[in-house]
């Protein structure tokens, strides 16, 4: 067998020896071939960027196993030489890191090669995938069998994965919409390289794997998201048998502070789930960052986007400064019905609402886009927000109760501050059942802005994390300064189970701010000190990467 | 491997950036790999044009649009990756030239523009159409590509260049023929085929001036198609002349190895060549027949283009016979009975834009079925023949030459003919047709529509 050339890397992973590290590859080049193991600089470069504010972060080399005995050989040659992994699934969790690491140095195994589609279960609504399965290849499949199920895709799905989108804990649209919620059943590679069946999945033979969630003992799977505790390898995800009738409800407003009265208004019809969708809320430079060039004429980069502007371009595009889209789903009889209640209670309550005709909105991008994502179509739309100011993009995603004077009070806090830095307010709330998720883009021009932006960021999620709004999902730069901020009890915790799971740190260290000390002579044993939660001041954004 | 911050890469910055191009303009959406998403696209009049009022709400067919990224499915081999890699050259990163997954990554791309075509940051200035400003050039895929590899070139020389691009375009310098045989083998087929042409390197007067360019009359397989070329302009009425032993060679694999200063000398003297075969032989027009040739003498400045330079009436082969056939000069009256897939050239149909001629110039021949593989028109696939890729990495070409066959074969009924509109795809079909034993016979366009001759 081929080894592929090895010249050495910049960055080697940390307390690694290029000696070592050599030995790594060549293994790894055993296991998975020659053709998927990357060292050239070339082939390592997508694995070094994403569009959030921090220089690229280098991994060492990139493994692109093809099965889940593969991915377990690796581990375990990860495991005897201390060699530290950061899996990925499809790679696109674009704006929260993408393909990068925590750390420089890491290798990337790219799970990519593993697309299959294992089930598709029409009576009971569900499937199995692999971490490669794109919403786009899922969609497809569905499709071209005329399957009457629907996906969840997110905003900006096609390329991305259910599998690395539901372990992310993502969102989407549909009432299908909290992807952990309506997933079952994982397959799990520990990092000792023994394989984990969660729930009915632990009985040998199951039959129940992916209907039954909780099966028996411990309900596991929620460790394994949001975490570096294992690499899912296989997931069971709930598809939404398509409904007889559905019809989505687009309104617009024309004051920033209907906001307020806005999420009041949804809130019971969210919790009766009369509404089942996700609602979401959107502001006017949310949809237009998509669409429009940004004036730079008119700010220089350093003034808000003057509301005069904001007005006169969202009226080009059936928008207004709020823009909310939900949906009804059902029988044509409930459909209309439902339908026909909120838009009288809209009538009734809402004064400043614009009820959109639909066949009028969908010739709006926007709307189109937002009616796709919630009847299950994938649609990219939103990917024209990176050419807003030039390339750069962070969600800040912190979650808030769903009462209206939550959302002002959020609006409050957020405005100063991206005016503080020169940045414009640009978020949507989704209204979930009883929180609304506040989803801030930091839009920013790269290279030049990113120190701005990242000094903008941090101060955001301190100021909400001050509140008590804690965000969801945070970028690579930001996981140990967000985890930081977290009780310590958690945090030990966390730690524990790392140290239980993964006694030598191999996978995935730093994700969600989840890191084992350096081990001391023994190697495995961590003292009272070294088990010390982050402190914030110690966790820098973006420190311990190497360049 | 090393990287290290510093001023290496900032002439490549700065290259690009010269084109208007910002580096940072990417979405990372990967439409220009993978198409996973029309919905964007439905939105606009080309993608109409090419699927029609029902295809194109079928919305995503998850199908690769990028060869490279079809073949390797790595994010290194997209253009994502390489114009990632153009902005790490600028910043810093060192490369060895010598590393073969390198010169992998980078020449391996065919040049063929689909990621340019489908790219969603590039399309969505007109797609929004609400007063939007930005050029659409904002984004050229196709220009990074060309300035990185100038850039390799210049840093490296030909170490950098893989073997077989790099013979392939040393040939092309020194001989101006891609065999590196003399240029008096350029007049070969005229005997073989016994095509009334005028050899205007000695002397004598035509209306048409037909250039062969550096691929064409060197290969067996393709003088049907030149020998055809001719009978359709004789048809018409036209005298036909060549430059003979003097034929030019535009040389886009010098082009793809990154020597621009040679490429741009090469054209540069071919352009004089024919402007003095023009004037002395009293030449009313000028036709090519080889499509990257066409793309060279029409591309602008930033693609290392000439078209500014060129100063004579100037056509490819296959819009020159549809003028023809619309004015009335040329006439299929002969019917063809015969079931063809149509496969439109990267260079030709989607870098060019000529996408309606090849349809009309087939829909004039009678008892003609043409079929249309699915990627076709701007989303065609390419076959792996253009940059020189096949002499480099001619598994990889023949593998995208199997897949590019295999498309128009799934929508032929009975027939087994394929139709190209390019001299080098057809060459490269053709071999790529054989050594599978598949029964396809690929004609180029100037062929079938010979055949219609009365």
């Amino acid at each position: 067998m081929a080894i592929p050339v090895l010249t050495r890397p910049a960055v080697l992973p940390k307390g690694v020896s290029p000696r070592t590290f050599s030995r790594a590859i060549r293994e790894f080049t055993r296991i998975v071939g020659d053709r998927n193991v990357s060292v050239s600089s070339a082939e390592l470069v997508p694995y070094a960027h994403d569009v959030i504010m921090i220089p690229p972060i280098w991994p060492s080399a990139v493994v692109r196993p093809g099965s889940v005995e593969e991915i377990q050989r690796v581990v375990r040659v990860a495991n005897a030489l201390r060699i530290p992994l950061w899996p990925l699934s499809t790679g696109k969790n674009i704006a929260y890191g993408r393909m990068m690491a925590v750390d420089g140095g890491n290798v990337i195994l790219d799970l990519g090669r593993m697309n299959r589609i294992l089930e598709i279960n029409e009576p009971l609504a569900y499937a199995v995938v692999e971490p490669g399965v794109t919403y786009a290849q899922l969609y497809k499949h569905l499709r071209e069998r005329n399957l009457p199920l629907w996906l969840d895709p997110p905003a900006t799905a096609p390329g991305a994965g259910p599998l690395g989108n539901t372990v992310e804990r993502g969102v989407g649209y549909t009432p299908y919409g909290e992807h952990f919620l309506f997933s079952c059943g994982m397959e799990i590679v520990l990092p000792d390289g023994r394989l984990l069946r969660t729930g009915s999945g632990a009985l040998p033979g199951s039959r129940t794997w992916h209907i039954f969630k909780w099966g028996f003992g411990p309900y596991l799977d929620g460790l394994f998201t949001a975490s570096n505790y294992g690499i899912v390898t296989k997931l069971g995800i709930w598809l939404m048998p398509e409904p007889p009738a559905y019809q989505p409800i687009l309104m617009t407003f024309p004051n920033e502070d209907d906001i307020g009265a806005i999420m009041d208004f949804l809130r019971p019809l969210k919790i009766t789930h009369l509404l089942p969708s996700a609602v979401v809320v959107a502001h006017a430079l949310l949809a237009l960052a998509a669409e429009a060039d940004y004036p730079w004429h008119l700010t220089g980069g350093t003034r808000p986007v003057p509301e005069d502007w904001v007005r006169a371009e969202a009226a080009k595009r059936m928008l207004d400064t709020w823009n909310v889209a939900g949906c009804v789903y059902g029988s044509p009889a409930v459909v209309a019905e439902v339908a026909a209640t909120v838009r009288r209670k809209v009538a009734a309550e809402l004064p400043h609402a614009r009820v959109l005709d639909l066949d009028e909105a969908l010739q709006s991008p926007y709307w189109d886009h937002k009616v796709r994502n919630m009847t299950g179509v994938p649609s990219m739309i939103e990917y024209g927000r990176l050419s807003w100011r030039g390339g750069g993009n962070a969600f800040v995603a912190p979650v808030v109760p769903l009462y209206g004077a939550e959302a002002a009070k959020h609006m409050e806090i957020a405005r100063p501050l991206f005016q503080k830095y020169g940045f414009d307010y640009i978020g949507e709330f989704i209204a979930a059942s009883r929180d609304q998720h506040h989803v801030m883009m930091l839009l920013h021009k790269q290279p030049e802005e990113m120190d701005r932006a990242r000094r903008c960021y941090r101060e955001l999620t301190d100021a909400f994390c001050d509140q008590g709004y804690l965000p969801y999902r945070t970028n690579v730069a930001f996981m140990e300064h967000t985890m930081s901020r977290l009780d310590p009890v958690f945090q030990d915790v966390c730690m524990r189970i790392k140290e239980a799971l993964d006694p030598n740190g191999i996978l995935a260290p730093g994700k969600n701010g989840i890191r084992l000390p350096p081990p001391r002579r023994s190697g495995r044993t961590l003292t009272r000190r070294a088990r010390r939660p982050a402190s914030r001041k110690s966790r820098r954004p973006g420190g311990g990467r190497s360049r | 491997m090393t990287r290290r911050r510093g001023p290496v890469g900032k002439d490549l910055t700065r290259e690009i950036e010269a084109k208007g191009i910002n580096l940072f303009e990417c979405y990372t959406c990967r439409l220009c790999t993978e198409e996973m998403n029309r919905g964007i696209l439905t939105l606009t009049e080309p993608y109409r044009q090419a699927f029609g009022e029902t295809e194109w709400r079928r919305d995503i067919f998850n199908e690769p649009v990028c060869p490279t990224w079809d073949y390797y499915r790595h994010e290194a081999y997209t253009a994502y990756g390489r114009a990632l890699m153009a902005r790490d050259l600028g910043d810093g990163l060192e490369v060895d030239p010598r590393d073969p997954r390198m010169r992998e990554v980078v020449y391996t791309c065919l040049l063929c523009t689909g990621c340019q075509e489908l790219c969603f940051s590039r399309n969505r200035v007109p797609l929004m159409k609400h007063d939007m400003q930005l050029p659409r050039e904002v984004w050229d895929l196709h220009g990074i590509l060309l300035a990185k590899r100038k850039w390799l070139f210049d840093k490296f020389g030909w170490d950098v260049v893989p073997a077989g691009l790099r013979a392939l375009a040393q040939r092309l310098i020194r001989t101006g023929t891609s065999t590196g045989e003399p240029g008096r083998a350029a007049t070969r087929w005229v005997k073989a085929t016994r095509s009334g042409t005028v050899d205007l390197s000695r002397d004598g007067r035509a209306d048409v001036l037909l250039l062969l360019d550096g691929t064409a009359p060197y290969d067996r397989g393709t003088w049907p198609a030149l020998a055809a070329a001719v009978r359709l302009l004789l048809a018409s009425g036209l005298t036909v002349g060549t430059l003979g032993a003097d034929e030019i060679a535009t040389s886009l694999p010098v082009l793809a190895a990154g020597d621009v200063q040679s490429y741009l000398r090469i054209n540069r003297e071919a352009i004089r060549r024919v402007a003095t075969v023009v004037r002395r032989a009293g030449v009313k027009q000028v036709v090519t027949v080889d499509d990257t040739g066409f793309a060279a003498w029409t591309a602008p400045a930033k693609h290392y283009g000439v078209a500014e330079e060129v100063s004579f009436p100037f056509a490819h082969l296959i819009p020159f016979l549809h003028t023809l056939l619309e004015d009335g000069r040329l006439r299929l009256t002969r019917p063809v009975d015969k079931e063809v897939a149509l496969l439109d050239s990267c260079h030709l149909g989607r870098y060019c834009k000529v996408l309606d001629a090849p349809r009309a110039i087939l829909a004039r021949v009678p008892g003609l079925r043409v079929r249309e593989a699915h990627l076709r028109r701007e989303y065609l696939y390419c076959c792996g023949a253009a940059a020189g890729v096949p002499d480099a990495y001619p598994e990889q070409a023949d593998w995208w030459g199997r897949k590019r066959l295999g498309q128009a074969a799934e929508v032929l009924a009975q027939g087994r003919t394929v139709v190209t509109t390019s001299p080098i795809c057809g060459a490269h079909l053709r071999r790529t047709a054989a050594a599978e034993g598949t029964g396809i016979e690929v004609k180029d366009l100037a062929e079938v529509a010979a055949l219609a001759l009365a």
